[in-house]
């Protein structure tokens, strides 16, 4: 009991901790928040990778043509990657953008491809399963007069959450979009989400394209740029809505595929946990990794908990023959028995802690939805997923089980 | 200077980390005491009723038989019992003030035992008297307990009482009560002055006091 108890408190410190650090960050840099006005507009070109993308593929097209951004300095391409559907034909019919058609070679090679024929001096990659807000390539650009600023990344959100796992991950979101705020204040963002963020050609260009073996591209193109101690920021209102899995299956092998992907990268990179880092090399990094660490251990302490009470309920109740009107009858509702102690106020505080994450997010990204059921349905069932997912990433690469995505082993 | 290691940063961080937890901590403790306190509250005035009762007992001398027991006194015994089993669970089997309560209420039991079983005897009452001894290394006495409090609810007829020990406590009251009925192995059940030890069943419980459905 004691010991228990010790580790019990001594995490629960620690994840109070990284919570404190983060808000204390997030408190000490608002002066920040704002946009910084770009000086002169870059050209940009966003390239739409497509493989069998026909039903989602105008609407993506339709959003970057609203983009508020002048014309001759915005360059959209559409790569379609060898799709056995209409995607080409469709992509071909709007004059303003240039569609081009390769063999099929995974999002990876349709990036290189873009890459090549780009004209822009910056350079974002945009899902055809995502749809940019008409003004965030604008709110984007000014940090890229600091010279030292290789990347910048939007706000990504869920768009029209619908089945409770997309109402769970819209809360996630949120909770990504302050968490991402707070890395850019430190120069600490390992992981760049893939829709409409913004590079410097360039880098990208000098430094090999992307990774086309890479299980998730974003997240070592990120830790290349820490790597070399340039600088990722964030525009916080610039929002970009993608689609997400709407079943478990689907999602289940997403997680997999990003969680495999980041400690891969993260092995690849593992030159970055060292003082020569930093802040990212001696505390960031490493406190992504405790925190996953600490979340799966709650959730085998609770599971655990829970299956040793409902394995002696059930035994209890197969001593009186399951006679529930009776137990029903005995049942009291007594004050005392709602347990207070130090355990669940730490709880409690972290759920506070919480609501002011999500609603700094809400807040600062403009998010003018208000998903209510959202947030009950993330808190009771989000760590639960979040363990499952990591240990299931875990297993897959200690088993060294390949991971197939878009039809090809990586 | 990018990434900068703010030790300043860190400090405040511990400090508003450390402040907050500790608050937690103490809020938590207090709430404890509180809870502490209610179970020692009740005691005190279990403690009040029953050396009534027992005072009353002696005033009736000549005709004990027409005092009249409140079942009350049993039910609160058994409020009592389920609330310290709930802060044992959260305070640990070797919490100091579980402890001093969970002592004090055994003797406080057996004094009310003693009691109801002279009135029993001396008045003919209808009332069964069921001793329940737990112990820590025990496999079905979460049943047996569970499977009481069942009875006690299913048969109100029955007029149980039911004192449940923890056979671990030391104290030579309980240590020559345990004695006195042989008890050395858990559950073990004194129905009406008579031993059974080991987990007793529902069908068994039902056979012991010839109900029939």
């Amino acid at each position: 009991m004691g010991t228990q108890l010790f580790i019990i408190y001594l995490l629960t410190y620690i994840g109070l901790f990284f919570s404190v650090y983060f808000l204390f960050t997030f408190f000490s840099g608002t002066s920040r928040l704002a946009n910084p006005r770009a000086k002169k507009l870059y050209s940009v070109t966003i390239a739409v990778p497509a493989y069998n993308e026909e039903e989602t593929i105008s609407k993506t097209i339709h959003s970057l043509l609203k983009l508020n951004y002048p014309k001759d300095k915005l360059d959209i391409i559409i790569i379609d990657d060898g799709s056995g559907d209409h995607t080409f034909e469709i992509a071909s019919k709007f004059s303003e953008i240039r569609v081009f058609r390769k063999e099929n070679g995974g999002k990876g090679s349709a990036l290189n491809f873009a890459l090549q024929k780009a004209k822009g001096g910056l350079f974002a990659a945009l899902d055809a399963d995502s749809v940019t807000s008409p003004d965030a390539l604008l709110k984007m650009v000014g940090y890229f007069d600091d010279p030292e600023v290789y990347a910048v990344t939007p706000s990504l959100k869920v768009a029209l959450p619908k089945t409770f796992l997309q109402r769970i991950q819209y809360v996630e979101y949120l909770f990504g979009i302050f968490l991402r705020k707070v890395l850019s204040f430190l120069d600490a963002i390992h992981v760049t989400p893939g829709p409409l963020t913004l590079y410097r050609k360039d880098f990208l260009l000098k430094t090999g394209g992307f990774d086309e073996h890479n299980l998730t591209e974003d997240i070592e193109i990120a830790l290349r740029i820490q790597s070399k101690n340039k600088r990722i920021e964030n525009a916080i209102d610039a929002g970009v809505f993608t689609t997400t899995p709407e079943r478990f299956k689907p999602l289940f092998f997403q997680r997999l595929r990003w969680y495999t992907g980041f400690m891969n990268n993260v092995f690849r990179y593992k030159h970055l946990f060292h003082p020569r880092y930093k802040l990212l090399g001696v505390f960031i990094l490493p406190s992504a990794f405790l925190s996953v660490s600490i979340v799966i251990f709650f959730v085998f302490f609770f599971l655990i908990k829970f299956f040793l009470k409902g394995f002696q309920a059930i035994l209890n109740y197969s001593t009186v023959g399951f006679d529930f009107p009776t137990l029903f009858k005995q049942f009291r509702i007594d004050f005392f028995y709602l347990y207070f102690g130090p355990a669940l106020f730490l709880a409690l505080l972290s759920l506070a802690l919480f609501v002011i994450f999500v609603s700094l997010a809400s807040i600062y990204s403009k998010e003018k939805k208000f998903h209510l059921y959202s947030y009950p349905i993330y808190l009771l069932l989000y760590s639960f997923l979040f363990a499952f997912w990591w240990l299931a990433a875990g297993f897959y690469k200690i088993m060294k089980i390949k991971i197939v995505w878009g039809g090809r082993a990586l | 200077m990018i990434r900068a290691f703010s030790k300043k940063r860190f400090g405040y961080v511990f400090l508003i980390t450390t402040l907050v937890f500790l608050l937690g901590l103490y809020f938590g403790y207090l709430i404890t005491n509180s809870k502490l306190r209610d179970i020692s509250e009740i005691t005190q005035q279990l403690q009040t009723q029953t050396t009534t009762t027992e005072i009353e007992y002696l005033l009736f001398n000549e005709e004990p038989c027409l005092l009249e027991i409140p079942d009350r006194v049993g039910d609160e015994l058994y409020q009592l019992a389920s609330k310290l089993t709930f802060m044992e669970e959260h305070l640990g089997k070797k919490d100091k003030e579980v402890l001093i309560l969970k002592e004090y209420y055994s003797l406080l039991e057996m004094r009310h035992w003693l009691l109801l079983k002279k009135i029993k005897r001396e008045c003919e009452r209808d009332t069964n008297l069921i001793l329940y001894f737990y112990g820590e290394s025990c496999n079905s006495c979460d049943e047996q307990g569970f499977l009481l409090t069942y009875l006690r609810e299913k048969y109100p007829e029955l007029k149980l009482s039911v004192y449940s020990f923890d056979a671990d406590l030391q104290n030579s009251a309980l240590v020559s009560l345990k004695r006195f009925y042989n008890v050395s192995e858990y559950p073990a059940l004194i129905i009406n002055d008579k031993a059974y030890s080991g987990f007793v069943g529902r069908k068994h419980f039902e056979e012991i006091f010839k109900i029939r459905e």
